[in-house]
Parts: C-alpha cells; structure tokens; sequence
C-alpha cells in the first residue's frame, strides 16, 4: 500500500506542442460531439441517433432477409437493395440529419460569440470553417458510406464465393466509397452555408429544407408533370447528388428524364462551388 | 538583440488604426519590458482596439505591432499559440462544461489531449473552479464565467496573458479575487500581463507599469512608481501659529506653497533645498512645525496630470 502526494501547482509546460493542423481535428471533434448530443439530455442525442439507425435499417434488413432465409432465394434476390438505389432510399432520411446538424454546428458559435474566441486562439478563419465542415462530414458519412459499406460486406460474406463475388463487384465499392463522398461533402457544404447567415438554427433549418425540397418538387413537377426540357431537373438541389451518385452505376431506370451523368456532377460541382464562396464570403472578415 | 526583444514585451512603432472616420488609435508608440502592463483608460479611448491589434486580431492601417518580439501580424498564429487572451465580452458555449471547453481550446493551442486534460485540472485549481468543472457552462454566474476565461487562457501555458476587463460584473468579492489571480500570474507562476481596465486602482494593485490611452492616442506611459514619483521635491506640511508669514516665508525662499486638505500646506521646490528650506522659513516665521510628509501623488494625480 503506498501513496503519492500530487503537487497541483500550476506549472509551466516546455513540452511538445502539436502542429497548427492539430487545431482542425480538435475543432471537428469537439464540434462533432457538441452537435450529436454529446454532454447533453437524451433528446438532443435521440434524433442523430434515430436518423443514423434508420439509415442503416435497409442494409440490415436486407441482411437479416439473406441471414434467415439463406441461400434458398439466393437466386431470386440477388440484390434486395442495389447500391446504386441505397442512396436515393434514404436520400430524406440525410436531408433531415443535414439540417439538423450543421445548424448545430454554426449557429450556437454565432449566438453566444464563441466564433470571437476561436479568433483570439491559434485558429484562423480557414481553420475554422475547414473544422466545422470536416464536422458535418465525418457524421454525414456514417449515413451515406457506411450502411451501403455495410451491405457490400454483407453481400459478400453471404455470396457463394467470397472471393467471387468481390472479384465481380469490386468497382462497385469504389462507386460507393465516391458516392458516399459526394453526397456528404454536398449536404455538408450546402447546410454549413445556409446556416452561416444566421445565428438562429430554427432559421437555418428551415431554410436548408426549403432549399433542399422546394426545388426538388418544382423541378420534378416542371419535368415530369407539365413536360418540360428535361434539362430543369438541374434545379432539383436535393436530388443532384443523389442522381450524380446513380449515374456512376448507369443503367438510368426512367430513359425519357435520364440526363448524362455529367450534368448531375457539373451541377452538383457548381452548388458545392457556391456554398464554398458563401462560406468563404461569411467568414471572410468574421470580427473577432 | 533578439534577447532584447524577446525581453520587450510590447513595442509599437506608429499604430494606427481607423474605422471608417473614427480613429480607434492615432500613432501609437510603445516599448515597455515590465512583467505586469497596465491599459488603462475610458471606454472608447482604445484599449481593446489596441489589445486586439497586439494579438494580431484587427490589421492596423500604419506602423508596427510586436508581442513578446513577434511581429502581430506576419505571425499572428504563431504568436496566438504563444500568449492566452481572456476577451472582454461574453464569449463562452453555454452547453460545454468548463473541464471540456478548457481542454479544448488547449488542444486547439497546440497541446496533446493528455496533456490538455492535466493543465486543464491544474488551472481550474488555480482560478477556483475544480469543484464546478463538470457544470455546464450556460449555469454559472458572471464570476464563474470570468474564470473559465482565464482558465482558459492559461492552459497552454502562455508566456504572456492579455486580460480584457476582467472586473467588468463582478460583485466586490469577485474582483478581489480576481485582481488577486491576476497579480499572482505575474508574481508568483512567472506570466506576463497585459492588462486593461477603465479602473485606476485594479490596475494599480495589479501592474508594474501603465500605459494611459487617451482619444487613441498615448497621454502617459511607464512604471508607475516613477509616474507617481516624478513630483519629488513636493511635500505637506502642518504647522501651528502665523501661516501668513510662514507662507510669505517660503515664497522669499523659492518654495511654491498651495492650500492641502484639513489645514495642510503643499510645498513644491528644490527636492535638495527643500527640507531646509521649510525648517529655515518656520524659524523665520515663529511658527511651529508639527509635521513634514513626503507629497507622493497617486497614480490617481499622475494620470489626471497626463489627461489634462
């Protein structure tokens, strides 16, 4: 049984010092966490939480269908879910958890002045934004790669062949892997900009769904109702990445509203490019 | 000379800094090596326009900033990594507990998370808020808040700490206790202050020296027992019998004589003649001298004196 006396003076430190990138990761973490509940009630955690599993249900129930029934309907399922179809599935189910946090990521740094304190520490205007949208990103991707991620290994363990089935699928985990990537990094920035004119996440909330959806349904009714140039389904904001995404599968399902996937990417380019410059112009002279 | 400038701690050649037709600072000049620094002036004459362009936090429109040696704005993360800053205004998330937003603003500062949670313990100990370091934020008061900002402003271990009014809504029990933390940064852990204030007395009992700002501009800077000691060769006297030729006395000796508080006289002259001067024209006027002090101006008269 031995003790040690602890000295809790404040002492000087000489030791190492991280490099100023360091800053971003602890910027995103803590953001990340901040915005997902973390230290907070049950209710702030119970909709990340919520829209997360919901994301993942199809991959599971896909799953457990292949797990319970074997290899009995195999051959009529092969693919219950197409990866190319995932996304468009949950494609609202991301909208809802990309209005909900990134509001959460920006605007309470606005409301109570952190973004001041921020300033006056080792990081700068760039740092900062690249933070907060690395913290959108990160959670992002757990709705749009990881649930698809989730049913290629899946699909794979319950193949015949393991190894045949990855020899035969392998592009398709690069269109997931590029997919996934595109459709988070597209919600991040579109609702990291929305929610950096305002400090209020009501506000901000709303006006990312109504950037998100008004269009969408404008768009769809332009085309697919009045028959309209099938070209204004490029103002349908919430579907451009989710399209572009398809498009990297081919095999477009309705041929009299398909577009080149390079229209979907060049649009989806020029949003991201656009809520790039917002976030820039908001943040260019941010008083400190 | 680069010992001496690491050892000054500000120097400014010329700063000057504009917002639109109001001139925040006019050409300010300072070179100042002391430990404990002073701001002091009314709201609106430029302390915090100042500060924030030492921190390399606004652009000045002409002449030079450097903290600790570094040019405020060629360098100013590297020199934000180097010092802590405590902001005037309100500034913390309320839904962060004070352990998890110290940690994280020493991380963001440079430090590895270990180390981070360590100092953050041992710096909520030193401002008085280890037993509320698990409290949301957004339930503590006035006080409690200006301690998590100084907690978190010494975390990362800063050479220099610039402190922005940290009285400001304070009870009095509060500011004592603060004007007490902030003399022991300099005194007792070894960190240099910058402190402002728009109170002569917190920046009396806390600084070495002080730097007046007035309109912008510089109306008094250096270490304030100097300032206070720049009216060597005055002194008070009380005396009992003719003041009228006493007073006649002093002037046939080269002695200014004024009326003092309760009776007193003050007498200003050769600070080497004085002395006997006083003695001499008592005896000259019959007239019995109780008693010779010393006429220290406060800071108080030195800073009136400079803003007049």
């Amino acid at each position: 049984m031995s003790a040690r006396l602890e000295d809790t003076r404040y002492a000087r430190y000489d030791g190492v010092r991280r490099p100023p990138w360091f800053a971003v990761i602890s910027l995103a973490r803590w953001s990340a966490f901040g915005a997902l509940g973390a230290r907070k009630s049950w209710r702030a955690k119970f909709l990340p939480i919520t829209l997360t599993l919901i994301a993942a249900l199809p991959a599971f129930a896909v799953l457990a269908i292949r797990a319970i029934v074997g290899q009995r309907f195999a051959n009529r399922f092969p693919e219950l879910i197409p990866y190319r179809q995932y996304l468009t599935e949950i494609g609202l189910d991301i909208t809802i958890f990309a209005a909900i946090l990134c509001p959460e990521l920006l605007c309470p740094d606005r409301r109570d002045n952190v973004l001041s304190l921020y300033l006056s520490t080792a990081v700068g205007r760039f740092t900062y934004v690249v933070g907060k949208f690395l913290a959108a990103l990160v959670p992002l991707l757990s709705l749009t790669l990881l649930p698809v991620l989730l049913l290629f290994v899946g699909n794979t363990f319950f193949a015949d062949s393991a190894t045949g089935y990855l020899a035969d699928h392998w592009h398709d985990s690069l269109r997931i892997i590029a997919s996934g990537l595109l459709l988070a990094s597209y919600v991040s920035l579109v609702g990291l900009a929305v929610a950096s004119f305002t400090s209020r996440r009501a506000f901000a909330l709303g006006g990312y769904a109504a950037l998100m959806l008004i269009p969408t349904f404008v768009g769809g009714s332009l085309v697919g109702d009045a028959g309209l140039d099938r070209h204004l389904q490029l103002i349908m904001l919430g579907r451009l990445p989710i399209a572009a995404a398809r498009s990297l599968y081919g095999g477009e399902q309705n041929p009299e509203f398909a577009l080149a996937g390079w229209w979907w990417w060049s649009a989806s380019a020029v949003v991201m490019a656009i809520a790039a410059g917002c976030l820039w112009w908001r943040y260019r002279r941010a008083d400190a | 000379m680069a010992a001496t400038a690491e050892r000054t701690t500000i120097a400014t050649t010329g700063l000057t800094k504009r917002y639109d037709d109001i001139v925040a600072l006019d050409e300010v000049s300072l070179e100042i090596a002391d430990d404990a620094i002073g701001l002091l002036g009314a709201n609106g004459a430029g302390k915090s326009t100042l500060m924030r362009a030492l921190l390399g936090l606004v652009e000045p429109d002409a002449g030079t900033a450097r903290l600790l040696g570094i040019d405020a704005v060629a360098r100013a993360l590297e020199l934000r990594r180097r010092i802590g800053y405590m902001p005037e205004h309100e500034c913390l998330p309320s839904w962060m507990t004070a352990r998890d937003l110290v940690v994280h603003l020493g991380e963001l500062r440079g430090l590895p998370r270990r180390i981070a949670v360590l100092r953050t313990s041992e710096v909520l100990f030193q401002v008085g808020l280890e037993e509320e370091r698990l409290r949301l934020i957004g339930t503590f008061s006035t006080g409690m808040r200006q301690r998590v900002k100084l907690a978190q402003a010494l975390v990362h271990s800063p050479e220099l700490v610039v402190l922005d009014e940290p009285t400001n809504g304070l009870d009095p029990q509060g500011r004592e206790e603060m004007l007490e933390l902030v003399r022991r940064l300099s005194r007792d852990l070894g960190i240099r202050v910058l402190f402002s204030s728009h109170v002569l007395e917190d920046v009396e009992r806390t600084c070495d020296a002080v730097v007046v700002l007035r309109d912008g501009r510089v109306a008094a800077q250096g270490r304030i027992s100097e300032l206070r000691g720049r009216e060597a060769g005055s002194a008070r006297l009380s005396a009992v019998g003719d003041l009228v030729a006493l007073r006649a006395a002093l002037s046939t000796r080269g002695v200014h004589v004024e009326d003092g508080e309760e009776g007193w006289l003050a007498v200003r002259g050769d600070p080497a003649l004085l002395p006997d001067a006083v003695r001499d024209a008592c005896a000259d006027a019959g007239v019995s001298l109780r008693a010779l002090l010393p006429g220290d101006r406060t800071l108080e008269d030195a800073v009136i004196g400079a803003i007049a």
